[in-house]
């Protein structure tokens, strides 16, 4: 049942943990029935709007927002200039910058970035999202800040992967042998988390929350070969993607723009937080950009802020093999492209998709009461195949306390696998990595948390098996960033097959023509990841289709 | 086998790598991978409509000069697709070392311009883009017409190995010496560096004109291939400051050692809080315990920049000792947020085993 994983939410068992969580809901709508025939008498004997009484709702939210803009001695001037506010160092000089090339250094601010996020109290448990502007979080951070706060039952700390801000990670520091991170910096963002999520949870009042779902069709020129209009490009195609995507060559996009929304229930009914879901990885001002940003994320809540007031929270979806906006062309005018790479692209592709937001949720009042539900799978082991990642963890690029595991264990040992004369390029030796997954319900929402890159097609395949649902958020890099993961059968292996061969010195003898050791393959964790992440995850949603709304 | 081809025994070739934004691939993988290498002028960089009167199909393609040329049939001019997450970022009137593949019929990009002239791809990224100055030419012709030159009958020794190594990384370009930490790194002991050439790397790590990354970078490995001892790294300690002695002490993560205590302590005492912390940090392993008083002392700071890197250095030395000095932060510090880190941090190593 559990496959070797465990649950935290519930039991070891599924089955007695759904009876645990329906036992819940039923002492729950025990209350809910008890004030509501309490109501309803209190209206009879008032004679008055009785058949408008409404059950009252249980659901309560709040949002909250903490500046997490890396700021050094060298860039305060420069902050204070953009912002207007003497800012509190919380990095050292240099700023170097995550999603591309090493050696970037920050020079300047457009925007700030954010941890934003929103606390959902309902019958069924307490549940928050806070998203970072940030390349990634490694899971050992997220279990530091769950440490931090009290009374959330299932935290989900999510990543933007925006390429325009600090290296959280390690392989963008200077060169490709120092990291890139600053630990202050992460004590830092970890302490605005728990005080996003502290803050919130202090600040709770009832609500209602809606959601809609919108296609991205048209919101691309599609005008480029890699464009077909949906507002963001596959910029890798997988062996027989064409198959499975005939008429645009293989090109896989997610076009669904999932937004949820919470909103006061009180008299105003002012919006709390609109969050917003789609699956392009946040990088439209590129590699040579040196300006910090949370670049097209930022226009997106910025115009609907502008339109509803409240928080407004990106979340970026299904990022993997290659969603991203390089390749698309977007017009303000209908004709004209915006020149790319430009903050003017960032502008106009996030109102865009903003505009495309508003367009999906409609006027009526959203739930109050909704079912509140949550499953968990942590740890999932995946063994780590990826030579890169063991180099990498082996000279501290990688880690900031994440270690290698074996047998449940942390592992830190170092050793030089290789046979001469490779026998000194330092391996970390543990089995794996542990990361989790998760799947978390609103009512008629669900949001299916990966912790990694994912294929637009493997995120299809979720969202069909989460049946229970209407609307489903792919919440990707969620509670961690562990790199792409790709269908199983379209792994390519060929890269680690050749390893000999490439290590010994001779490539070319390798029998496996052209090895694919691209951006997708070299970025993974290794070939079993897929069914690893797919395994568990499949279990989580099976828990949560099996929770009465 | 010549000096490229020694040079590119490495984790992966080259060819089919340079997708990637982050890798390290040096000049020799790039070298062996091409089908036309050369060093180029950027001509001009346009939008290409390869739609045939089919759909509209618009595409970034790249014309150079080839200037002087070390791989693939001779040729003037070349056009290729950049094509790779994070390509490099050319533009008109650059000078580069450009390493191309033909297109394959099955690729893409082969396929839309099928009638058109022979259009190349370059898969060089932000890290392999090797955008040269003027005055960087003349070493990349050297490097360049190194590994296209076969020697001593076609097969190359390992001293021009370490010569080539060796003049890449004192030659000013930092892409070139880069380039040659990778091949170095991956090789290792194949090197085999003679004394003199050792001491010439030492000497390269205590010169002030070299930036301190890469002379960090320098130190590091022949540190890791037990080429010098850990006295090696006293003169940077004693000369280094600023954000050059911040570097140095960041440096010494991932390689611990009693030699380096001293020079941590004294960090540790310093009026910067950033090398401060940054000290504390350093000394988070057990290799340092002992100085856990001291940083009891940062602990008990005022700032919680320090504080937090206190909690850090206490956690990563484990000994008794820190221990109960964290445990009694968490129970009784002044700053309720300290007392949340550090209650967070030692639940949190304590659930990971």
């Amino acid at each position: 049942m559990n496959n070797g994983y465990t649950s935290t939410t519930f039991t070891d068992d599924a089955t007695l943990g759904v009876f645990f969580m329906l036992k819940t809901i039923t002492v729950n709508n025990g209350g809910m029935r008890r004030a509501f025939l309490a109501a309803l008498l209190l209206s009879a004997a008032a004679f008055t709007h009785a058949t408008h009484a409404k059950p009252p709702g249980n659901l309560s939210v709040a949002a909250c927002a903490r500046d997490i803009t890396p700021v050094s001695e060298g860039l305060a001037e420069a902050y204070e200039d953009r912002f207007g506010e003497t800012p509190a160092l919380n990095h050292s000089d240099p700023i170097y910058m995550a999603g591309f090339g090493t050696g970037r250094e920050a020079t300047d601010y457009n925007d700030r970035l954010w941890a934003r996020g929103v606390v959902v109290k309902g019958r069924g448990g307490t549940l928050a999202l806070v998203s970072l502007d940030l390349i990634g979080y490694f899971n050992n951070q997220v279990d530091i800040v769950r440490e931090m706060v009290e009374g959330i039952d299932y935290l989900v700390v999510h990543s933007s992967h925006q390429h325009e801000g600090p290296d959280t990670l390690g392989i963008w520091g200077p060169d490709p042998t120092t990291s890139g991170v600053d630990p202050l910096y992460l004590d830092f963002v970890n302490d605005a988390i728990a005080d996003c999520i502290t803050e919130a949870s202090a600040s709770l009042v009832a609500a209602r929350v809606k959601a809609g779902t919108i296609t991205t069709e048209g919101l691309s020129l599609g005008i480029s070969v890699d464009d077909d209009g949906f507002g963001v490009a596959d910029q890798v195609v997988l062996k027989d993607d064409h198959l499975l995507a005939p008429d645009t060559n293989g090109r896989i996009v997610d076009p669904n723009l999932v937004v949820l929304q919470f909103t006061e229930r009180a008299r105003k009914k002012n919006v709390i937080a609109t969050v917003v879901n789609f699956a392009s990885h946040p990088e439209v001002l590129w590699s040579a950009n040196t300006v910090l940003t949370s670049d097209f994320p930022h226009y997106v809540r910025e115009r609907l802020e502008q339109e509803y007031g409240g928080t407004a929270i990106w979340v970026s979806g299904a990022l993997g093999a290659l969603q991203g906006p390089d390749r698309i062309d977007v017009s303000e005018d209908g004709i004209n492209p915006v020149i790319e790479r430009s903050f003017d692209f960032a502008r106009v592709h996030g109102n865009q998709l903003a505009e495309r937001a508003i367009a999906a949720l409609d006027r009526k009042p959203g739930h109050p009461a909704p079912v509140i539900a949550y499953s968990q799978q942590k740890p999932v082991a995946v063994p780590l195949e990826n030579p890169y990642f063991r180099f990498f963890f082996a000279t501290g690029v990688l880690g900031n306390g994440r270690t290698l595991v074996t047998d449940g264990q942390p592992d830190t040992s170092i050793g030089f696998p290789f046979p001469p004369p490779f026998d000194v390029i330092p391996q970390a030796l543990g089995e794996g990595l542990e990361t989790e997954v998760g799947v978390a319900r609103i009512g008629d929402v669900g949001l299916i948390v990966v912790p990694t890159e994912l294929d637009p097609q493997i995120g299809r395949r979720y969202r069909a098996a989460l049946e229970s649902v209407e609307h489903k958020l792919i919440v990707g890099l969620g509670n961690d960033e562990i790199g792409y993961q790709v269908p199983s059968e379209k792994f390519d292996p060929s890269c680690n097959q050749c390893a000999p061969f490439i290590l010994a010195g001779v490539p070319e003898f390798c029998p496996v023509v052209n090895p694919d050791c691209g951006t997708v393959f070299q970025n993974n964790i290794g070939s079993q990841l897929d069914p690893l992440i797919s395994d568990a995850l499949m279990e989580s949603i099976g828990d949560i289709n099996k929770v009465k709304p | 086998m010549q000096v490229a081809a020694l040079l590119g025994a490495v984790l992966i070739s080259a060819s089919s790598a340079a997708h990637i934004d982050v890798v390290r691939i040096s000049l020799a993988q790039l070298y062996l991978g091409a089908e036309v290498a050369g060093i180029v002028r950027i001509d001009s960089v346009e939008d290409h409509d390869f739609s045939h009167g089919g759909p509209p199909a618009l595409r970034e393609v790249l014309s150079a000069t080839m200037l002087h040329q070390y791989k693939g049939e001779p040729r003037q001019h070349v056009h290729f697709f950049l094509d790779a997450h994070g390509p490099a970022d050319y533009r008109a009137g650059d000078l580069a070392a450009l390493f191309l593949e033909a297109t394959d019929p099955a690729d893409p990009l082969h396929q839309l311009s099928p009638e058109g002239p022979e259009v190349f791809v370059s898969r060089q990224v932000r890290n392999t883009e090797h955008r040269l100055t003027v005055d960087e030419v003349e070493d990349y012709r050297r490097v360049l017409g190194t590994y296209a030159t076969p020697r001593w009958g076609g097969k190359q020794t390992k001293p021009a190995v370490s010569e080539t190594l060796l003049y890449m990384l004192a030659s000013g370009s930092i892409s070139l010496a880069q380039s040659a930490l990778i091949d170095w790194q991956n090789l290792g002991a194949a090197v085999d560096f003679s004394e003199t050439q050792i001491d010439a790397l030492t000497g390269l790590t205590r010169s002030a004109e070299c930036p301190i990354h890469l002379r960090l970078s320098i130190l590091k490995t022949l540190t890791a291939q037990k080429l010098v001892a850990q006295t090696a790294w006293d003169p940077l300690f004693e000369s280094e400051d600023g954000d050059n002695l911040l570097a140095l002490v960041r440096a010494t993560r991932g390689r611990e050692h009693k030699h380096f205590q001293p020079y941590l302590v004294r960090a540790l005492g310093s009026d910067s809080l950033v090398l401060s912390g940054a000290a504390a940090r350093a000394l988070a392993h057990p290799t340092y315990a002992g100085v856990e008083p001291l940083l009891e002392t940062l602990l008990r700071d005022d700032d919680l920049r320090l504080n937090y890197a206190a909690i850090s250095g206490l956690l990563g030395i484990g000994s008794p000792a820190a221990d109960a000095m964290l445990r009694q932060a968490a129970e009784s510090h002044a700053s309720k947020r300290v007392r949340r880190m550090v209650t967070a941090r030692l639940r949190a190593s304590l659930d990971r085993g």
